[in-house]
């Protein structure tokens, strides 16, 4: 059995005077995958980020996380607007009291090719950039699992097919594990190995769908039989 | 030479921009229709722009002194407000149960007409400044507190879980996220505290003063128009206005400087 980043077992959450929204819920996530939720407006996806990174605390139920630290990119790129990309990128490592901070963003930005973009406030970057730089502030860090919220689907199609590419890249040169929350189906089975459907309230897992191993080029893969055919299941499932 | 004609041009745009010319043809506008009612009134009525000027000229030692203290007591009941407006908003944003037991009476206190409680502080506080310091601090207290408060209020929540998320604490998560996303809100706040700021200090001069309290706009406002003097509390009346424009001017650059690289307000 794959060692596991994340297990949620048996939790129980719900918003203060609502139903609840997850009961006796489980969840695993394999080392190095990268998972994809998938479910529609207000299931609990972002909830269940939310749990997964301990941004919120379970009512009961046990969440265990392995060692390492912690990144996630929002909808939004939530850039503080009074600090300029480097800075913004170098936050949550001066937050750690990191003493190598700004080295250590600039390599970041180096690896989301934004180093000559270090100076710039995001009110001067593009859509694409500022998405950029929040991931490059999420992966200074040198996180073991990254928590995405929806985080490219703000994007319109030609940068987000280009973010697309640059995160599979990452993760396969950093090796990180990656929790997705999405309501793009497309994007899912684009990015992870694993898609999972949640729907219901109190809201379940109820499918599951393993990404085959390919070699196909994105293109290839989004224009293949199988890829057509994963999508129509997970619609159907949805 | 064209380097020289070209900053002639720059120069030139910049004083006939709408931001300089505008408020110039304004106030010429405002002096001319002043002026002509002026003429066809006494001048225990309406006394004239030059029957203002006369008499400021007239008074110009004593005027100056009463700006000076009447320009004190509005800054220390403005500091004083935003000291308290500020603690109490920190208090509010961490602890909401004291927001709900508290905020009414802040709104009480918006209510509270000034003008009938200065003569009472005489019998509390006294005659002298500490009335005046008082009635600042009381007037420009809400605005600050709401604005304060509000902006403590907006900061957006994917930044509060990233500081949460990379374990900020409580000092880190203000300073750097919260004050900053607060600050656009405590400008708004202050650029409207430093105009009650002066009227609050005002009012608080009205009640008469014994020997050896220093002048102040509003007692020579007020006994001068006792006295028919209206050119003279005229006078002081343009004093006060040259006060809050002054003390306006100061936070806006104070606002430029703050926040204006990131924030569209402080550019501006």
């Amino acid at each position: 059995m794959a060692e596991l980043a994340l297990s949620m077992n048996q939790v129980d959450f719900a918003w203060p005077k609502s139903a609840p929204l997850f009961r006796d819920f489980d969840f695993q996530l394999p080392k190095g995958s990268i998972t994809a939720v998938v479910g529609a407006s207000g299931c609990g996806k972002s909830t269940l980020l939310h749990l997964a990174a301990g941004l919120h605390e379970p009512q009961n139920g046990t969440i265990q996380r392995a060692n390492g630290r912690l990144g996630m990119v929002f909808q939004s790129p939530s850039l503080l607007p009074w600090r300029t990309c480097l800075d913004n990128v170098a936050l949550p490592l001066e937050l750690e009291g990191d003493p190598n901070a700004k080295e250590k963003a600039k390599q970041a930005l180096a690896m989301v090719g934004l180093s000559n973009a270090k100076d710039k406030r995001p009110d001067a970057l593009s859509g694409g950039m500022q998405m950029r730089t929040a991931l490059a502030r999420a992966l200074a860090t040198e996180p073991s699992m990254l928590f995405l919220d929806e985080a490219f689907s703000a994007l319109d199609a030609i940068t987000r097919k280009e973010i697309h590419q640059e995160f599979r890249k990452l993760h396969e040169q950093l090796g990180f594990t990656v929790l997705l929350v999405t309501h793009d189906i497309e994007e899912a089975l684009l990015l992870a190995n694993k898609v999972e459907v949640l729907r219901g309230q109190p809201a379940a897992l109820t499918a599951s769908f393993a990404l085959p191993a390919t070699e196909l080029s994105r293109h290839d893969w989004k224009h293949s039989p199988a890829f057509g055919s994963l999508l129509g299941d997970i619609e159907a499932a949805l | 030479m064209n380097h020289l004609v070209n900053n002639a041009f720059v120069k030139l745009r910049i004083w006939v921009s709408p931001i300089i010319v505008l408020p110039i043809l304004a106030a010429a506008l405002f002096l001319w229709f002043w002026d002509s009612a002026a003429a066809t009134q006494p001048t225990y009525l309406l006394p004239s722009p030059g029957e203002v000027k006369a008499a400021y000229s007239a008074n110009q030692a004593l005027i100056h002194e009463s700006l000076y203290w009447t320009g004190y007591a509005s800054v220390f009941g403005l500091l004083v407000s935003l000291v308290i407006a500020t603690i109490l908003s920190i208090l509010f944003v961490q602890f909401r149960w004291m927001e709900f037991a508290l905020y009414p009476y802040a709104v009480l206190l918006q209510t509270i007409p000034i003008i009938i409680i200065a003569p009472m502080l005489v019998v509390w506080l006294d005659y002298g400044m500490a009335i005046s310091k008082t009635t600042a601090t009381v007037v420009c207290f809400f605005p600050l507190l709401t604005s304060i408060h509000m902006g403590l209020s907006a900061t957006p929540k994917e930044g509060l879980a990233l500081f949460k998320l990379h374990r900020a604490n409580w000092i880190q998560t203000f300073w750097k996220l919260r004050l900053p996303y607060a600050l656009p809100y405590f400008f708004s706040g202050l650029r409207t505290a430093v105009g009650l700021a002066v009227i609050g200090a005002i009012v608080g001069e009205f009640p008469p003063c014994s020997n050896g309290d220093p002048p102040t706009l509003g007692y020579q406002s007020v006994y001068a128009s006792r006295q028919s003097d209206l050119a003279l509390a005229f006078a002081c009346v343009c004093a006060a206005a040259v006060l809050a424009i002054a003390l306006f001017f100061v936070v806006r650059v104070l606002e430029k400087f703050t926040i204006g690289h990131w924030h569209p307000g402080g550019k501006k």
